[in-house]
Order: structure tokens, then C-alpha cells, then sequence
């Protein structure tokens, strides 16, 4: 392998690949980026853990083929200190590779690429170009409940509902749930929902964070797959059952008020400072005319602040965990949002108070 | 303000006297409570086996020279735990504030409990009393100004008695004591002792501190021990800090399919000991001893706070698996690490309320018929004795 790239190209693949690469692995190559010539004209630069996988093609000059691979933050940092602008990249013996750029030049240690596992081939998936602005809204708005319980993988996975015309995100922690749907023109079209596992999620907003220009998603043999100009992502669909959520979004709650969101946030932040840090744990008295948030902590001291509410029925006192709430009302937009709570122990409801498709049911904490 | 009293209760023989409790035809034998013959420890020594020189600690192998007649009876741990538990709640019942030492030792501070129960030699007397009558066990107890020679007494007053050394008599009681009763004296302090001239407690005392400090390291506390000046209070601690479960295979076993049903029952009996203490665990550590005596610790942090022995054998099975063992392994340890009071926090889906539910039943059914009578599957043929 034998190869001459510009030396900000080649900085974007190794930053892209080398926050794939799995450096707790127990197979050591995992930490490695993969650097393959693929013509005459371009190289690719690719990292895996096995689950996520990211390939990156960037315009080089190949004078002679072949490839090798490399421990991928290392690459990435001797990339980023180099001061010429074009690098000459080249295999030798042992599979070793040796950098060169201005005059520096360093050889590196690396491992053949044929150990290298074998990418997902997911050139025939059918993609669909989408708005990658939903993309991210979506993700934003139903990632931070997806279950860091990777002994559950159903649970830490969002999961993922697409017909064409429509998409929607669903993720749970056991504890809590959000759900986000929005028109996603063209979109692809499943027979059914896909798990998508937490460090997937993560990946796919950090691809297409901040882009403008349509990308490319689909799901294909096991794998979803997006594609946006030289990058190619694809993540492992997990496995499992997503548990049935319609069945747990209550749809009887009688006790409901609507609220400013900006209030009723600010009242959270303020009062959870008291609360305790493990749990979180808040009161919600709800009364004729009035909202009182509280937390009693036995080391630190109580904090009460009551407000203002349009709300006739009977009263109620129930418990929660206010980082749900939080989390929840930072990712809504609206002015106002809609509470809605049954009895002590059943689960409440908060949706934006607008015609978005968004709601988030919290589960209560026995006070 | 009152003189400090202090009470030391301490259980006789415990694991082997709760051994003859519960059969009769042991009563009155020489018992010695252990693991294998030619692997273990002596666990505990009835007093009927004392006189051949049989100690707590002691190789089984030794003990077994000694003592060839002895009747070994191997440890069931859940029953110790239970008539601990029972003792504890008696000792409650005259101060909050108890220092657990271990399951069958602890340290009582009833400075203010004398107005209400009477004094305390009265206490601990009363204490015994209810010991023998409802848990059915003999104890012994020690009673001073302070936690060390309160301990020194309930040893001297073994087998099933009671020593008080008042606030005057202390020096006196302690003159005669060679200087490995002192808390913090091992072999090699006895030997610097010994190579000062000091070999009695009281010979301590008489000594000049600073003149003993300059010679041994923790010379000068030496010398206030010596002279029953210890000012450490009783530290009430209630919490345990781990809850674990662990077992010394028969004979060494290889590879993972035979260690994953050990730790599975070990997972399932934190899971119970847990919900029995109300307490949750968010990390769980696997304890592996190899074959060659290296002892390996693992742990892995839940995302979740349980007190679910699946979700803990979860954990710990991922553990044990992530392991390359290249040799046979002669134990393996589940326990709790970090203890945490049950949050309140509901769940949404049904199948987690059930998993609580289904352990409340289990629990039930265990505590009624003993645990061999629900098991999983996969623990069905292991040993009884390792499933309890």
C-alpha cells in the first residue's frame, strides 16, 4: 500500500473512525482504524466494534494498493499534529505503517488488515434520502430514556417506526417513556419497528449533527444504514421485543392542568437542587388553584414553591423523579405543556401543549 | 455523667452451637462445624471439642488429627444468619447502640439505658436469659468502662458466664494478662516485648511511655491500653456494607458450565439476603479463588439499583464469562457492594412488578419449606447444602 492524501481529508476519516473503534475490546484490532486503497482515486478509512460500524471514502492518490491497520486514536492524533499538507501514507514490512508529512515521519506499528473483521456489505440496501434535521429532533427528543441496561437490549435500544410518509421514536427506560413522532417525507417504509441500540443512537446524531444536505437511512439484512456523502454508518439492529408502550400510556388521566413550560422547568431546577441526588425524588401537590413542588431531604433540608394552576378537581400527592420531568421539558418546544395525572400510583402524562406529536409518561415514586 | 458501660456479648461456639441446637443427637459430642476434611477451616468448635485442642481457623486436616472422633457438620450459613439476625434484635431491644463485630459479637454502649433495664450486669444478664430462652443458644458477655476490656472479660468468662470489671479494678484485672490480650499485639510486637522484659500487661503499665513509644512503634498506646485508657467509642453500624455468598468447591472445578450453577445459587442468595435486610444493590462483584490460591475480584456497576438474584446472576454471569481461566478455581463469591435503601420508583411495564412479586412468593415459599423447595432449573442437581 502506497498512498498520497490531502492531510485534512484524511483528519475527517480518522476523526470519524477513531470514535468507533473500541479500545476496551478484548480483541485488540478493534482498536484499530482500518486503511484500505479502493481504486486508483480514493481510500477508506473504517472502524468497528462489532456493532457500529463506520466507513469513511476520501479522494487520495494511490500509487500502489492495499491496506493496513493502525490503532486508530493514535493515527488520529499524529494526523492532527502534522503540519504539511499532504501525507504520504505507506505499508511496510510487518505491516507497519509509516506516516510521512513535511518532514516528519513516523512508522507505526499495526496489524494486517485481513485480521481485520469483515464490514457489514450493505452496498444493495435501498436507501431513502430524509431530512436530517427530523432525524436529530427525533433522537433528541426520546434518546436521554433509552435504558442504560445493556443486560436488557430491548430496552436500550430506541425504538424506530417508519411507513413511508411518517417516522417515530419510542424509547423506555422501565421507568419512563418518551415518544416522538414527525412527517418524514420519502422516509423509508418497515413492515415494523427496529431496535436501534443506545451507542448506535449516539453515532447517528453525531454524523449528521448539524447538517443541512439530505442523507441517506435504510435497513438492510440486520443493519440500519445511513449514508451521508463519504460516510457510510451502519449499525446492528438489536434484538428483543420492545415492550407493548401503547398499553402503558394512560389514556384516562382526569387530572390535568396546563402549564407554562419555562415555570414549570425553572420550578424543578430549583427545587431538585434539595433533593436527594440518587433518586431525585420530588412531591407534586396538586390542589384547587395551585401546583406546589417540594423535596425533603433529610440531609440537606426541604424546599417548597407553589404555583399558580387553572385546576377545579380533587387533590392529589404524588411522587416522582424530577430528572424525568426535566429531561423531558428541556426537549419540548411549546410554551405551555399538558400535565395530566390519574391516582398517587399511576402514571402521569406530559405532552406539549401544541399539535406536535410528542409525550413523555413518567412513572410515579411511592412518597 | 454517668461512668461509660459497656457490654461485650459474645455466642459461644456459635455455628457449632447452633449445630446442636438444632439435632439433638449432637448435644453434648464433640462438634466441629467446617468445610472438607483435607481443604477446609475449622468454622467453629464445640466446647467438647476444645480440650483436644481444636480452634476456630484451624486446617481441617489439623483439627481432624487432633481430634479423629470429632463430628464434622458442614456450615449452613442461613441458619447462622437467621439466629443472628435473631440475636441482634434482642440486643436492640436495651440500646441503639450496637457495634456488630461479626454475626455472633458486638459491642453495647448502655451508658443510658441503666435507668430503664437496671444495671449492666443486670442487662447483660437479662440479655443471656432471653438469648438461651428464644433463640435457644448459650452466650457470654463482658461488662466495662471501655470496649476492649469488656472484651478481654466475656473471653475470661466463657463458656456461657458473665465478668464485670469496674472502672477501679481495671489495672488490677489487667496486671496479670500477658501482653497478647492487648488489641494491636501480634507475634512480632509479643517478641519486641518479649525482648524488653515485658511479657504481663501490668509490666506495660509500670513502663515509662515514652520510653516504650521510642522503642516500639505505637508504643505510647500501647501503654494506655495497658492501663484501660481506650477511648474509642462504640460506632453503632447497622448498615452492612456488602451482603455476599460464597463456596469452596469439594474439589476444584474447570471452566464456566460448571462454575455458572455456583454462581447462580450464590446470585440467588444475595438476591434473598437483600430483600430480607430491605436493601438494594447496584454493584455486584464476583469472587473467583484459583486453583493456585490467586484470588480475583470483578465488579460491575448496575444501571439500575436490584434486589432480583436473576438481575445480580446477570451481572455476575457476564463477569465470570469475560474471564479467561486457565486454571480450575477452588471458590467462587457473589456479593452486594453497594447497599442502598429502595427508592420508591415504580415501573411501568408489568413485568417488572412481577419479578417483585415473584420474588415476594419465592421468599415466602423459602422461608416456610427451606430453599431447596423452589429452585431454577439449572441449580436442581447442585448439592443442597450450596443452594441454601
Amino acid at each position: 500500500m502506497d498512498i498520497r492524501i490531502d492531510k485534512n481529508k484524511l483528519l475527517r476519516g480518522l476523526y470519524l473512525a477513531h470514535g468507533i473503534a473500541d479500545r476496551k475490546s478484548t480483541m485488540p484490532i478493534l482498536a484499530n482504524v482500518l486503511i484500505r486503497s479502493e481504486g486508483a482515486d480514493r481510500i477508506s478509512c473504517a472502524a468497528t466494534d462489532l456493532k457500529v460500524t463506520m466507513v469513511v471514502t476520501l479522494p487520495a492518490k494511490t500509487e500502489q494498493e492495499g491496506g493496513v491497520t493502525v490503532g486508530a486514536r493514535q493515527a488520529f492524533e499524529i494526523a492532527k499534529g502534522l503540519s504539511g499538507e499532504e501525507v504520504h501514507l505507506r505499508r511496510t514490512e510487518h505491516n507497519w505503517l509509516e506516516i510521512q508529512s513535511g518532514r516528519a515521519e513516523f512508522k507505526v506499528v499495526g496489524m494486517s488488515e485481513r485480521d481485520y473483521p469483515k464490514l457489514p456489505a450493505v452496498d444493495d440496501a435501498e436507501l431513502s434520502a430524509v431530512d436530517p434535521a427530523v432525524l436529530s429532533e427525533m433522537i433528541g427528543k426520546t434518546a436521554f430514556s433509552i435504558s442504560q441496561d445493556d443486560t436488557r437490549p430491548h430496552l436500550a435500544s430506541v425504538l424506530f417506526e417508519a411507513d413511508g410518509e411518517r417516522a417515530r421514536m419510542i424509547s423506555t427506560d422501565g421507568h419512563r417513556l418518551s415518544k416522538f413522532g414527525k412527517a418524514l417525507t420519502k422516509g423509508p417504509k418497515l413492515a415494523s419497528g427496529v431496535l436501534i441500540p443506545r451507542k448506535g443512537v449516539a453515532e447517528i446524531k453525531r454524523a449528521i449533527e448539524g447538517r443541512e444536505a439530505a442523507c441517506e437511512i435504510g435497513v438492510h439484512q440486520g443493519y440500519f444504514v445511513l449514508r451521508a456523502d463519504d460516510m457510510l454508518l451502519t449499525v446492528k439492529l438489536g434484538e428483543g421485543q420492545f415492550p407493548p408502550y401503547e398499553q402503558v400510556i394512560p389514556k384516562e388521566n382526569d387530572k390535568i392542568i396546563v402549564i407554562e413550560r419555562e415555570t414549570l422547568l425553572d420550578a424543578l431546577r430549583r427545587v431538585s437542587i434539595i433533593a436527594s441526588d440518587k433518586t431525585w425524588g420530588i412531591r407534586l401537590s396538586l390542589e384547587k388553584g395551585s401546583l406546589a413542588i417540594e423535596a425533603d431531604n433529610p440531609d440537606l433540608g426541604n424546599a417548597r414553591e407553589k404555583l399558580d394552576v387553572e385546576y377545579k378537581g380533587s387533590s392529589l400527592q404524588i411522587g416522582f423523579n424530577a430528572r424525568y420531568f426535566i429531561d423531558l421539558l428541556s426537549e419540548m418546544a411549546s410554551k405551555n405543556v399538558r400535565l395530566e395525572l390519574g391516582e398517587d400510583l399511576d402514571p402521569a402524562v406530559i405532552r406539549p401543549d401544541d399539535d406536535s406529536d410528542y409525550l413523555g409518561v413518567v412513572m410515579p415514586m411511592r412518597l | 455523667m454517668p461512668a461509660t458501660a459497656i457490654i461485650h456479648l459474645d455466642m459461644d461456639a456459635f455455628f457449632a452451637s447452633v449445630e446442636q441446637r438444632d439435632a439433638p443427637e449432637l448435644r453434648g459430642k464433640p462438634v466441629i462445624v467446617g468445610g472438607h476434611p483435607r481443604r477446609g477451616v475449622v468454622l467453629a468448635a464445640s466446647y467438647e471439642v476444645r480440650p483436644f485442642g481444636v480452634r476456630s481457623a484451624m486446617p481441617m486436616a489439623v483439627a481432624m488429627r487432633r481430634a479423629p472422633a470429632a463430628i464434622v457438620v458442614p456450615p449452613r450459613m442461613t441458619a447462622y444468619e437467621e439466629a443472628s439476625d435473631a440475636v441482634f434484635s434482642i440486643l436492640s431491644k436495651v440500646t441503639p447502640l450496637i457495634e456488630p463485630l461479626s454475626l455472633d459479637e458486638a459491642f453495647l454502649d448502655v451508658t443510658a439505658s441503666v435507668k430503664l433495664f437496671g444495671t449492666p450486669s443486670q442487662m447483660a444478664s437479662d440479655l443471656r436469659a432471653r438469648i438461651a430462652a428464644e433463640v435457644g443458644l448459650p452466650s457470654s458477655a463482658g461488662i466495662a468502662s471501655v470496649k476492649f476490656v469488656a472484651k478481654i472479660a466475656s473471653d475470661l468468662a466463657k463458656p456461657n458466664g458473665q465478668k464485670e470489671v469496674a472502672p477501679g479494678e481495671v489495672r488490677g484485672f489487667l496486671a496479670p494478662l500477658p501482653v497478647g490480650r492487648l488489641w494491636g499485639v501480634g507475634p512480632k510486637t509479643d517478641a519486641a516485648l518479649a525482648e524488653l522484659g515485658l511479657r504481663t500487661v501490668g509490666q506495660i503499665a509500670a513502663a515509662d511511655p515514652d520510653w516504650l513509644d521510642r522503642r516500639i512503634s505505637g508504643g505510647r498506646d500501647l501503654w494506655e491500653l495497658a492501663c484501660g485508657i481506650d477511648p474509642r467509642p462504640v460506632v453503632p453500624d447497622g448498615e452492612a456494607k456488602s451482603i455476599g455468598a460464597e463456596d469452596t468447591f469439594e474439589e476444584d472445578l474447570a471452566g464456566a458450565s460448571a462454575l455458572l450453577p455456583h454462581v447462580h445459587a450464590q446470585a440467588l442468595r444475595v438476591g434473598r439476603r437483600l430483600r430480607h435486610a430491605g436493601r438494594k444493590t447496584a454493584v455486584v462483584q464476583l469472587k473467583l479463588k484459583l486453583a493456585d490460591f490467586t484470588l480475583l475480584t470483578r465488579q460491575s456497576t448496575l444501571p439500575e439499583a436490584t434486589d432480583d438474584g436473576q438481575a445480580i446472576y446477570r451481572a455476575a454471569s457476564a463477569l465470570l464469562l469475560a474471564e479467561k481461566l486457565k486454571q480450575k478455581v477452588r471458590l467462587t463469591g457473589v456479593s452486594a457492594q453497594r447497599l442502598l435503601a429502595p427508592g420508591g420508583q415504580l415501573s411501568l411495564f408489568d413485568s417488572d412488578r412481577r419479578t417483585g412479586r415473584l420474588n415476594a412468593a419465592l421468599d415466602r415459599i423459602h422461608d416456610k419449606f427451606g430453599s431447596a423447595a423452589v429452585t431454577t432449573a439449572d441449580l436442581h442437581d447442585t448439592p443442597r447444602k450450596q443452594r441454601e
